[in-house]
């Protein structure tokens, strides 16, 4: 049972989530890992590209502490619970720990591939938002999906 | 592993999603096809050592053998394919291990594989560091021994978000 099906309301049983509202605690879950990552990386990144990599990643943990809060303010919107809680947040979004220290390139690289999985959550629910006319959590999801990809554009060009 | 339709963008090519406790068998197998398609015409004196690590991965017979090849092929190539070879050591590191021997009489004891060093010699220096770390006395070098292998499918976590 997933921690949003066993969170319960104040007035008694919470009626069972719409799948949407699932989509958007995975989104939310995976957008928390990659936020503790990129605050991770900000923290420890060393070298000679430290004050780009170290403003870079504050950058993307600021977007995604703000982000959250959108993905899990329309969770609430759709009458849904939202996910919280790092241990429940860290296995729903099930990626690999940041290792520390690690080469510059090695950090760009884990959040490649954490932003990767984001990207890939993200349209998965997006297209369900878009199929359910839900077009509101459609439009909430491509600025994600748009932000993470210019992420990863970044990301990637660093590492070449 | 899900392939990116930019074929223009080669680092977009290798786009595994796999963490530590859902590792799947073939991405690496995946990744070695495309720095195959992508050196073919580059630096044919690599295609050699990339069919070498595909047949010997085919098989998950030797894998001190595939460690070797991967490190030559690493230190030539990882600058340009930062993103492949950090793609193929996290899928190394999930797929072996280390067996560890310290002497006669003794069982082996498993490690898990860190790729940091850019030599076999040099990964099986950290291994020796951490089995030292982890025994009360450092280990005789007469005796000391290991060997690489793949788990079995059934594998521990190192991912501690795992």
């Amino acid at each position: 049972m997933s921690s949003i099906t066993k969170a319960k309301s104040n007035a008694g049983k919470a009626k069972a989530p719409s799948r949407i509202a699932q989509g958007l605690n995975q989104v939310l879950a995976d957008t928390y890992a990659l936020m503790a990552m990129s605050h991770h990386a900000h923290w420890n990144i060393e070298g000679d590209g430290f004050f780009a990599l170290h403003a870079a990643f504050e950058e993307q943990y600021t977007n995604l502490f703000q982000a959250a809060d959108e993905i899990a303010e329309r969770a609430r919107a759709l009458d849904a619970y939202a996910v919280g809680g790092l241990k429940a947040m860290a296995k729903m979004a099930n990626m690999d720990e940041m290792e520390a220290p690690a080469p510059q390139k090695d950090y760009v690289a884990a959040l490649v591939e954490a932003n990767e999985k984001t990207v890939k959550d993200l349209r998965k629910v997006k297209d369900l938002a878009g199929d359910e006319g839900d077009s509101e959590t459609e439009d909430l999801l491509i600025a994600r999906i748009q932000y993470h990809e210019k992420t990863l554009w970044m990301l990637k060009s660093y590492l070449k | 592993m899900m392939f990116s339709e930019d074929a223009n963008d080669s680092e977009s090519f290798y786009s595994c999603h796999c963490t530590a406790d859902s590792c799947r068998e073939r991405c690496g197998h995946e990744i070695v096809d495309v720095l195959l398609h992508e050196q073919a015409e580059r630096a044919p004196d690599l295609v050699d050592s990339l069919l070498d690590l595909k047949s010997a991965l085919a098989q998950r017979s030797d894998a001190e053998q595939i460690l070797e090849t991967f490190c030559e092929l690493r230190r030539r190539l990882e600058k340009r394919y930062y993103l492949a070879f950090y793609r193929m050591r996290r899928w190394l590191e999930n797929q072996m291990e280390a067996q560890v021997s310290r002497g006669r009489g003794y069982a082996p004891r498993v490690y898990p594989i860190r790729l940091k060093a850019r030599t076999l010699s040099g990964v099986i220096e950290s291994i020796r560091a951490e089995f030292g770390e982890s025994e009360k006395s450092p280990p005789q070098y007469s005796f000391f021994r290991v060997e690489f292998a793949f788990r079995a499918k059934t594998r521990t976590s190192r991912g501690l978000l795992a």
